[in-house]
């Protein structure tokens, strides 16, 4: 394949936005989602093109290059728009690319809501803008293209979580995206600057180049382990945790399912939020550099995804549950960096994109079939009604809770396994003796637990028993008042389900792409590690010394514990609900109210940053500091430099040619004296 | 010694000289002249100087002399004869309705844009300081003709005179100059001079002949440049001079004035810039200073970019500040200077396009309070001149912004942190007397007495050209800057250091 | 004649950079103080006739035609300077009815 085609990939989807920008109102739903949808799908052929022809060169091609333009040339640095393909990109792009097309395909059918008819096509301008921003952020090959990529995809998450902005809680759930967001980048812009700085005569932005510069030269950055590379990449972390929606900054999540349900899937599940994650992959050679970073990273993660899993449990809204399901997984994915899994983590990112777009999708279509219902209080025995999206979601629901043989199986699996036998030196947040990986691997078991169970309960309340849904908003919920309504929910069009079908399928069988090696299956056993490894190198930990038969103890040990939780779920909230509430007398009241309001973690927020930020901006910075300090040092130098202005204008600049000529023989005759006689 | 195979380098000078008389001839031969075709042939000339400038450009790879060593030819005057050409196109253009607007009919108008071209673009190649001598007075006289086309118009024959009278005066003190360089060295030759000094023992300091002339050389220069304290004709003439003169005043004479000026600095004297470094850096101060406060209260948009223009000259002369006496390669970022040059040439044009609508029965009427309500009225043009205007203020992502950029880049690079401070209080003064028309554009009402904009195909096209290539090298400004840099730094090929 | 030895026949060199240099001094005077744009125009040409004065000094002292040459440029220069400069000057009295240099500041501020 010629490099040179790379530049194609973000540019069809560029080209989309620019012709549905173009043809704007004119373009109707069906227009523009299929040109956004083809847009994306070239993009996908071109990404499987090159996936396909660097697993064709059987690891003698390190990656494609592409320099579309030299950008600018500032201090001794080249900035190019320049693309980069190696292994780890050419996934990652096939995910984005071949998830997004299904997606885009989708959301023709799902946003046929005819008050929305008028703007579609910024939807579809919207979506388009993402998955190019998208593809700039993975296929950078230099940190100004990525961050550019970075901020775009932040952007369009921003828009498109506001997409319907006539109601002001969408488009506060939009801004509270957006600032979140923010606090990350700058934080990650902080990271970028003390790298950049620490580089010194090597300043380099580009990636390749900035490995070599860091292999070379390591004492740079203070050596493996010093202080400036911990710092450097914890403030790169903190980027990755607004973007990723980690701990502390998670909170926007949620929130941002005011969007339409593909963008959740999207941008929300499958993509955007797990540019986090990527960024940490592509800059493994860094962050192996910093144990207690690492160490940080992993911590973060396990315990992000432990306390979503925990809110996870008790929520009603069917896009919340998902919500905290994300935020969930992606702390599994965090974990996996952390303890350097490199591959593990970005396999659990492949695995997650096809689960939880579909999941979402699937909520997509329940939430469409009733009508903007999303309370599952009021769902139920869809299944009956629903029958692909409902085995599909099935299907979604055995993935993400690790049942053996799915995909979600082999990359939970690998995480906790590869947590258990990190190597504590590797993980060293609290020094390199304490067990921390144990510890995490302690909290990861317990989050696959209520894994387990929140996802049952979301699949058994909203496709198993009676159907509880046609009083619109009421809080008795008693399901046998059946009067049958009006709007009975039916399976959704072709165009939507399919997308449904095919995630499905790769639900299934995304394990494939990396074997654990006690199966045995040849080629097939750890193939997506072999194929990263390039990439990976040395970043990653040696795991191969742990031993197999632990492995298969504790794997063992999750499914039985899996198992004996969906049956638990099962009898609890569908057979017998007095069980329920017998094991509600168990767990602390204080418990319960925590996770159904979330920790208050928006309201800590709210108490401890948002009020004394607005007050201090009020009363201390709006008040004294820029009423008075700031407005009068501005309206005096303004009152000054006017001031200067008409006294130049009727003073000097008297309009008489002789003064001017008087000025003129001045100067000169200053300079021949400075000139001549002065030296 | 005479090698005709020379006169290639001269291609587009001769174009340009050769068209000029064309046009010349029929102008004055036909008593209905027809401006289409005069404008016509004017813009071939201009083209084809174009072309044969670009053909130059691409044969010519190592720097040489030409006709005995009175000429460089070098990437540095290919890149100013672009900028001339376009600056005159852009000119022409703009005086196409203006003129028949104002009531000019004058037959010698298009011909003696190009032969002032002609001037221009000699200068920006001379490496003689008589030819350079001579080019800038074919370029002034035209000019100060120009300056007075009006005839009905007071304004524009006070224009004409005080610049005539200024002009006059400056370039007496510039001959001087040149006397006693010629007198200190006994050579007119500007890589002579750069020999010179290049031999251990000589400098300005102990040869007050040679001191003299370099102060006296920076007077002439620095007039024609309209930096401080030589810069106060630079308003009045400005502003009384008709729009499109003015605009090619702005750009024309002001990039080849600040070509010559700089391979004067950067090759003859660039070993000794030591010396002068102090009286350069408070000249740069002074024009930042007094060209930005200057510009802050004026009433009317023509005189005020005048003012901003003494401003942006101050920039280019911080930049010129930093200059590295070990030679040109050490800072590369001067080729900001020419990149510089160009955007300003670019987006002076696209807004003096827009002020070119602004008559009223003939005549000029340019006080900001005529923009209220342009954004309503003509979106696009508001637009287009907003943006120009951000440009000229420096703000990215604008080509204004990246040549600025680079400016600032090669004085601080040099070690001038100080008059880059400076430049940067300018530069803050300068966007808020930016944003006032821009202002008045978007937010005020329209004035009573309106009068319909007088827009034409030209200048509109002018202005629409302007304001892509603002933007477009505003945003992918790599490669321009490149050739820029590399022009820039063909200069070094004759310095003695 | 263009041997140093001639040098020694007439005055030193500096006798004529001081003439000249004089004779400069008193254009840029005339310039700056006469009312009457016709005298400015002559104290301009005094000026560049100072100059003139100057190069062929230096042409004489160096033993080269350099600086006569460029002297007869100047003085083309400065004819057709002076015509320019007349006419405009023309054009200001067609304007105003009068010459007198102080009258002219319609433009400023």
């Amino acid at each position: 394949m010629n490099p040179a085609l790379l530049s194609l990939v973000p540019g069809f989807p560029l080209l989309g936005v620019i012709v549905i920008a173009l043809l704007n109102r004119k373009a109707s739903r069906v227009v523009a989602g299929s040109i956004a949808t083809a847009m994306v799908a070239l993009s996908a052929v071109l990404s499987f093109w090159t996936l396909f022809t660097l697993v064709g060169a059987h690891g003698e091609l390190e990656s494609l290059h592409t320099v579309l333009y030299r950008w600018i040339d500032v201090g001794g640095v080249d900035v190019n728009i320049a693309f980069m393909a190696d292994p780890l990109t050419a996934v990652m792009m096939c995910v984005v690319t071949g998830v997004g097309s299904l997606i885009h395909l989708y959301s023709i059918g799902y946003m046929d809501d005819p008050a929305d008819a008028n703007s579609t096509w910024r939807f579809f301008t919207y979506l388009n803008l993402f998955v190019f921003s998208m593809l700039l952020l993975i296929m950078g090959d230099n940190f100004l293209v990525m961050f550019v990529g970075w901020e775009g995809v932040g952007l369009c998450s921003y828009l498109l979580i506001g997409f319907w902005y006539s109601n002001t809680e969408f488009a506060k759930a939009g801004k509270k995206a957006f600032v979140t967001n923010r606090v990350g980048d700058f934080s990650f812009l902080l990271g970028l600057f003390l790298l950049f700085w620490s580089l010194g005569e090597h300043a380099t932005l580009q990636f390749s180049e900035l490995k070599e510069v860091l292999g070379a030269h390591p004492e740079l950055v203070g050596g493996h382990g010093g202080t400036l590379v911990t710092a450097i990449c914890l403030l790169l972390f903190g980027g990755a945790t607004g973007k990723s929606a980690q701990i502390p900054l998670f909170v926007w999540l949620p929130d941002a399912m005011a969007g339409p349900t593909p963008v959740s899937a999207l941008i929300h599940a499958a993509t955007m939020v797990t540019s986090g994650i990527y960024m940490i992959c592509r800059l493994n050679f860094l962050f192996a550099m910093a144990p207690v970073a690492m160490g940080a990273v992993a911590t973060i993660g396990a315990l992000t995804a432990f306390l979503a899993a925990t809110i996870a449990v008790s929520q009603n809204d069917i896009k919340k549950v998902l919500a905290y399901s994300t935020v969930s997984q992606l702390g599994y994915m965090f974990l996996g960096v952390g303890v350097g899994a490199f591959t593990a983590g970005f396999f659990h990112v492949i695995t997650h994109a096809f689960f939880k777009a579909l999941l979402f999708l699937g909520a997509g279509a329940v939430i469409h079939a009733m009508h903007h219902e999303q309370d599952m209080r009021h769902m139920g025995g869809l299944l009956g009604k629903m029958k692909i999206t409902g085995w599909t979601m099935i299907i979604a629901w055995l993935a993400i809770i690790g049942f053996p043989g799915f995909s979600g199986f082999f990359s939970k699996d690998e995480i906790l396994w590869l947590t258990f036998a990190a190597d504590p030196a590797q993980v060293a947040l609290f020094g390199p003796t304490v067990p921390l990986p144990k510890f995490l691997w302690g909290i990861g078991f317990i989050t696959a637990i209520l894994t387990a169970f929140y996802m049952s309960r979301l699949v058994f309340m909203t496709f198993f028993g009676e159907f509880r849904g046609g009083r619109h908003g009421h809080g008795d919920d008693h399901g046998d008042d059946g009067n049958a309504h009006a709007h009975e929910p039916h399976e959704v069009s072709p165009v939507m389900w399919g997308p449904l079908v095919v995630l499905a399928v790769l639900s299934v069988f995304g394990g494939l792409l990396n074997l654990p090696h006690w199966l045995h299956a040849g080629n097939l056993t750890g193939w997506l590690h072999h194929f990263l490894e390039p990439v990976f190198e040395d970043a990653h930990m040696r795991f191969d010394a742990a031993p197999e038969h632990l492995e298969l103890r504790i794997m063992a040990l999750t499914i039985g514990v899996v198992f004996f939780t969906i049956y638990a779920a099962w009898q609890m909230l569908m057979k017998n609900p007095e069980i329920k509430h017998q094991i509600e007398h168990f767990i602390p009241d204080f418990a319960i109210a925590g996770s159904i309001n979330k920790w208050w973690v928006d309201e800590l927020y709210e108490f401890a940053i948002i009020k004394p930020l607005v007050l201090g901006s009020r009363q201390v910075l709006w008040a004294i500091v820029d009423a008075l300090v700031i407005d009068g040092a501005v309206n005096g130098t303004a009152r000054l430099l006017s001031g200067a202005s008409r006294a130049y204008g009727q003073r000097v600049q008297v309009g008489k040619v002789q003064v001017y000529a008087l000025a003129l023989a001045s100067g000169a005759a200053l300079l021949i004296f400075a000139f001549a006689v002065g030296s | 010694m005479f090698d005709p195979g020379e006169l290639n380098f001269i291609g587009p000078e001769i174009a340009v000289f050769v068209f000029a008389l064309l046009v010349l001839v029929h102008d004055v031969m036909f008593k209905q002249r027809n401006a289409t075709i005069s404008m016509g042939v004017s813009l071939m000339g201009l083209a084809t100087a174009a072309v044969l400038n670009l053909l130059n450009m691409q044969a010519v790879d190592v720097p040489r002399e030409a006709f005995a060593g009175a000429m460089a030819v070098d990437g540095f005057g290919f890149f100013l004869n672009f900028i001339v050409l376009l600056a005159a196109a852009g000119a022409l253009l703009i005086s196409h309705d203006f003129l028949r607007r104002i009531d000019v009919d004058v037959p010698e108008f298009n011909p003696l844009v190009l032969f002032v071209a002609f001037g221009m673009m000699l200068m920006g190649s001379a490496n003689d300081l008589i030819l350079l001598f001579i080019s800038l007075e074919v370029m002034s006289l035209g000019v100060y003709v120009l300056c007075g086309i009006n005839r009905g118009e007071l304004a524009s024959a006070e224009a004409a005179l005080k610049y005539f009278v200024m002009g006059a005066f400056a370039s007496g003190f510039l001959l001087m100059g040149i006397a006693f360089v010629y007198g200190g060295i006994g050579s007119t030759r500007i890589s002579a001079v750069a020999q010179w000094f290049a031999i251990e023992g000589n400098g300005i300091a102990g040869n007050p002949l040679i001191g003299v002339g370099v102060a006296l050389l920076l007077v002439g220069f620095g007039f024609k440049v309209a930096a401080a304290p030589f810069h106060m004709w630079t308003p009045d003439v400005y502003q009384g001079a008709p729009t499109p003169v003015t605009a090619f005043m702005a750009t024309g004479v002001k990039a080849a004035a600040f070509a010559a000026l700089s391979r004067v600095l950067l090759v003859a004297l660039l070993g000794q810039n030591l010396e002068f470094h102090t009286a350069l850096w408070l000249i740069a101060a002074g024009t930042i200073l007094m060209g930005n406060i200057g510009a802050l209260v004026q009433d009317d948009l023509k005189r005020m970019l005048a003012y901003s223009s003494i401003g942006h000259a101050g920039y280019l002369l911080m930049a010129l500040v930093g200059a590295p006496a070990a030679g040109l390669a050490d800072n590369p970022r001067l080729g900001g200077i020419l990149f510089y040059l160009l955007a300003y040439t670019v987006m002076t044009v696209g807004a003096f396009a827009v002020l070119s609508f602004f008559t009223r029965d003939g005549v000029e009427d340019t006080r900001i309070s005529r923009l209220g309500g342009l954004a309503d009225r003509h979106p696009a043009v508001a637009l287009a001149l907003s943006i120009c205007l951000l440009s000229l203020a420096g703000v990215p992502p604008t080509m204004g912004f990246v040549g600025k950029f680079y400016l600032f880049a090669a004085a601080i690079e040099g070690g001038a942190i100080g008059i880059a401070v400076v430049g940067a209080i300018g530069g803050a003064i300068g966007i808020y007397y930016y944003l006032r028309p821009i202002v008045v554009m978007y937010m005020h009402p329209e004035p009573a007495d309106r009068v319909e904009l007088a827009m034409n195909p030209a200048a509109l096209g002018v202005l629409g050209v302007a304001t892509v290539a603002v933007l477009v090298f505003g945003l992918v400004p790599g490669s321009l800057i490149e050739v820029a840099q590399d022009s820039l730094l063909s200069l070094a090929a004759w310095g003695g250091v | 004649m263009t041997t140093t030895a001639g040098l020694a026949a007439g005055p030193g060199l500096h006798a004529w950079l001081l003439l000249a240099a004089v004779l400069f001094c008193i254009g840029i005077y005339g310039v700056l103080s006469r009312r009457n744009l016709v005298a400015i125009l002559c104290s301009v040409e005094l000026m560049a006739n100072a100059v003139n004065i100057n190069l062929v000094a230096f042409s004489r002292f160096h033993g080269d035609l350099l600086g006569q040459a460029f002297a007869l440029f100047s003085v083309a220069l400065t004819v057709a300077e002076v015509g320019i400069g007349l006419a405009i000057v023309i054009l200001v009295y067609r304007a105003r009815k009068g010459i007198d240099v102080d009258e002219l500041d319609l433009l400023r501020g």
